[in-house]
Parts: structure tokens; sequence; C-alpha cells
């Protein structure tokens, strides 16, 4: 190198690890795109299938020598313990029925009140219109009978005018009223 | 770090090949620390709490610090695939918290560990026992006589059941986030499972419990290199990028923590489903009632992502055709199966308009203290 600090002479080299980096994501990106392409090929799914069931067959062995090993065994078994537990959710199932219908009954019954009230609240209503009807008879029943008493009050002093300008009394055509005596009260 | 040393002096690129060098080891030496040593990032951290449990699952009411802006209560039913936290993954990576903050009562249905005692679960079961009670908890809790529920991949698939074969109480709206409902043309799952010798029969009544660790291949093995290899080697660039690793690590967490599955419903899943397609042609019958998928009335919203090698975007478009009811909105967008739930994507794009649409969907609060409650939860 020549020159103050080498630069008269300059290198034009690629960072290696840029380099690097470019040329990995790259290939992973094909990598990725030729295996997702590979997957979903019917050869990969055969092969995977094959794969699968020797497993199963596999599975299935293992569980029937496993079952009849823990069969012979005083140790309670995970099929044991998942009995108990069936038993739990089925208590919880009945719980959660319980409950239901317990809000069933509860919304049932508040509906009922609700309507109830409602019904009386017409009544209410309904035997106040109705007392208002009464009073507004009673009122002109009242008033029907002030009318008639001045009716009457109007005749009779017709009656007493008409008989006061008569030239001849007029006899007196009822009996006089018998004299009663009238007990002493006790003191 | 350039890709080429342009005319540098032999000094210079000397000290740039060092610093690439120890870039270089600092990388992996990191790289080996986070999948060996770093300790497991903590998911779910929404505030819930439980309402309801049987068996192994659970069903999880979200608390919020915010008022309450609808009435309509939301059920999320997870898949029986991984665990149902990618649904919550991390605060502001979280479809929960999300919904949760816009004012959504949220509930959500995690079916729990299935162990021996549960090989013997049906599809009968899950939507009879546990889906349907689920539904009649939140509905009460609620104080709403109609629910909204939103199923996640195959908890799409058992929520249509149940959709069509209850009718209290109501179900307003159904959301389908990349759930499967025709299983034709599935992809690489119509070759490996309509493969001659794939027997489901057989494979429910050796294992009995099908091991997580085959459902684990299953998924993995539909893209190997890049779920066994490239998951790794993405690790690799984002620290050598310097980028937060967080995310990858929650990610991984939850690609990795898979749930045994029972027997029976392997046998329903593969059997009726994948190879005899019955959920579309009504043939599907749980405890003597047949599922008729026009019986379902509900508001449909299926949101799907356009890359999506698991539930392909035509599985989900079939609701369209399928399902009853009138309104019915499809959405897709550019991002894979997890990608409708998981990263900046969902967050920005696709929770917005799911909560857009729910929100046009759903009984507005009304503030109303005969019910007890005051709008907070």
């Amino acid at each position: 190198m020549n020159g103050e600090n080498g630069k008269s002479q300059g290198f034009n080299i690629p960072n290696p690890y840029k380099m690097w980096e470019n040329i990995y994501f790259s290939a992973e990106d094909s990598m990725g795109t030729l295996m997702k392409k590979m997957v979903e090929t019917k050869d990969f799914a055969n092969g995977i299938d094959l794969i699968l069931n020797s497993y199963l067959q596999y599975l299935k062995f293992q569980n029937e020598m496993a079952s009849v090993y823990i069969e012979n065994t005083p140790l309670s078994s995970k099929q044991d313990t998942a009995r108990l537990a069936r038993l739990l959710v089925a208590l919880e199932n009945k719980f959660d029925r319980l409950e239901d219908d317990f809000t069933n009954e509860l919304s049932a019954i508040k509906q009922q009140s609700n309507d109830m009230l409602e019904q009386l609240s017409e009544f209410q209503q309904g035997k106040a219109e109705h007392q208002n009807d009464i009073s507004r008879q009673i009122s002109k029943t009242l008033d029907d009978l002030r009318s008639l008493i001045t009716k009457v009050d109007q005749m009779e002093d017709h009656l007493k005018h008409v008989l006061g300008s008569s030239p001849e009394p007029v006899q007196e055509a009822v009996p006089a009223p018998k004299k009663t005596r009238v007990p002493k009260a006790k003191s | 770090m350039n890709n080429m040393f342009m005319s540098s002096s032999a000094t210079e690129i000397g000290e740039l090949l060092q610093q690439s060098y120890d870039h270089w080891l600092h990388t992996n030496a990191r790289w080996w620390e986070v999948i060996n040593y770093d300790p497991k990032p903590a998911t779910g951290c929404s505030p819930k709490e439980l309402l309801w449990s049987k068996n192994k699952s659970k069903l999880y009411h979200y608390q919020a610090s915010t008022p309450r802006r609808f009435r309509t209560p939301l059920l999320l039913i997870y898949a029986l695939i991984n665990k149902p936290y990618v649904l919550d993954l991390m605060p502001g990576f979280s479809l929960i918290e999300y919904l949760v903050n816009e004012g959504f009562d949220v509930y959500m249905l995690d079916w729990g560990e299935f162990e021996w005692e549960d090989r013997d679960l049906t599809f009968a079961d899950l939507v009879y026992d546990y889906i349907a009670p689920s539904a009649r908890r939140v509905a009460r809790n609620a104080y709403s006589e109609e629910i909204t529920i939103i199923g996640y991949c195959q908890g799409g698939t058992m929520s249509t059941m149940y959709a069509a074969l209850f009718d209290r109480p109501i179900l307003r709206n159904l959301v389908y986030l990349a759930a499967p409902i025709d299983f034709e043309g599935a992809g690489t799952y119509d070759v490996w499972l309509k493969a001659p010798g794939y027997d489901p029969d057989r494979i429910a009544d050796m294992m009995e419990l099908v091991p997580k660790e085959f459902i684990d291949w299953g998924t993995r093995m539909l893209n190997p290199l890049n779920n066994y290899w490239g998951t790794y080697t993405r690790l690799w660039k984002t620290i050598e990028e310097d980028k937060p690793i967080n995310f990858w690590k929650v990610l991984n967490k939850w690609t990795k923590d898979n749930v045994n599955f029972p027997g029976g419903i392997y046998r329903d899943w593969i059997r009726d489903f994948y190879q005899g397609n019955k959920l579309i042609k009504n043939q599907i019958v749980l405890r003597g009632r047949r599922v008729q998928l026009q019986r379902i009335r509900a508001n449909l919203l299926a949101l799907v992502g356009q890359k999506d090698h698991i539930a392909l975007p035509h599985q989900t478009a079939a609701a369209l055709t399928y399902l009853g009811g009138n309104d019915k909105t499809y959405q897709e967008f550019p991002v894979g199966h997890g990608g409708l739930v998981l990263g900046a994507t969902a967050r920005d794009n696709i929770f917005p308009v799911l909560c857009s649409w729910l929100a046009d969907h759903s009984d507005p609060w009304e503030n109303d203290d005969s019910n007890g409650h005051n709008g907070h939860r």
C-alpha cells in the first residue's frame, strides 16, 4: 500500500459477513419454497402415511402390552384416574344443570311477579276508576235529589199561596193525631 | 453495515472487518442466549375475572377502566389448536385490549388443556356443554338478550354449529377470523388428509388423546423449513439488525404452546369436515339435531388473510353463500393465518375495521341504573 494511509490505492472487496448473510438467506428462501412444494405432493403424503401407520401399529402393540401389565399390578392406571376425572366432570354437569334450572326458575318467578304486579296495578287503577264512577253517580243523584227538593219546596210554596188566596177555608179532611204519652226516661 | 468496502484503505478495511466480525459474534451470542436462556415473556395480561369454569375450560370476563359504550356483549371463541392468549398477546398488540378500550363488553372461552379423561369429547359436547352455557352466561351477566360471537379459526366453525342450533340468547352478530366453513380445496391439507392411507378413525382409536406434538407437527409441516428453522434465522436477522425482539419471543412462545386434541374431536374434524365437507351440506348432526346453515340469521363479518395457508380465503368466503341472514360483509387483508390478530398490520388495519363494524351492529350503552350497571365494568 502506498501513499497516505494507503488511500491512494483503494480496495474494492465485499464484506464477507454481509455476503454470507445474503447468500444464506437467499438459499433458505429457495430451500423453503422447494420443501413447501415437496410436502404438497401426493408422494409425500403417501410416504408420511406409511410412517404414521407403522407408528400406529407399534402404538397398538405397546398399549396392549401395557394394559395387560397394568391389569395385573395393584396400581391405579391412567384409565382409573380418567374415570375419576369423568365422574367429577359429570358432577360439574349436574351442578351446571341445577344452576341453569335454578336461574330459569328464578327468572320465571321474577317474570310471574312482574306480571302479577302489573295486573295488580291495573286492578287498582280500575278500582280507582270504578270508585270515581260511583262518586260521580252519587253526586248526580244528590244533585237530582236537591233539585227535586227544591221543586217540592216550590210546589209547597205555590200551594200555600194558592190556599192562602182562597175565599173559603178548606175543612180538615185528615183527623187530628192522637195524643200519645211519652214515657219518662229512667234516671 | 455496507455490502462492499468501497475504495477503502487496507487499515480501514481491517477495522471494518473487525467490526463486522465483532457484530457477527455478538449477534450469534445474543441469538443463542435468547433461544436458550431468556425467560418467557408475559402474555394474556389484560385484567379479567373468571365468570364460569367447567372441566378445564374457563369463561373469562375482561375488565376495563374505560366507560362501556356498547350493550351487546362479545364472546370470543378460540380454536383447539395452540392457546387462546394469541387474542390477548401483549399490551399494545392485543385484540381483546383493543376491543375493551373501544367500549365493548368482552368475554372469552378458554378451552384449557385437554387430558386423558377428555379423549372421547366430541363437537356435540363442546357445542352443547361448553359454548351454549357460555353464551347464556354472557347474556345473563351483560343483561342483554343479544350477543355477538367472534370465532377464530376452528372456533369460527364451532360457533357456526352453535349458531345453527341455538336460538337463545339471540345471536345478533357472527364474526369469523380465518374460520373455515367450506372444506373443499383446503390446500396442502386436502392432499394430506384425503390420501388413501390416512385414516382418522385409526388415529383416534390408537392415540385416543392425540398428542400435542402430533398436532404441532401437522401445522408446522405445511411450511417445514420456514416453521422449524426459519423462525430462528428470523430471530438472528432481527438481532443482527438491532431491532426489538420482544414480539418474536411472544410469538415463539405461542407457536410452541400446543395442547392435546381429544381423539373424538379429531375424528369428527378430519372425517366430517375435511374429508366429508359435511358442514356446507347440512349433514352435521349433533345430538340428533341437524346443523342447518340457512338457520343462521345473524349479521356476518368474515375477515380473512390473503396469504392464509391454513384456512384459505375461499373456505371462509363460502359463509356468504351458505349462511342465512341479509347483512354479510367479507374483507381480505394481505396477511397470513395469524396475521389477522398478530402484529402491527392487525393492530393498525384490521382491529379498526372490526371495531367499526361491531359498533355499527351493536346497541349503544345507555346508563340504566335499573340494571345495576353504571357503565363501568
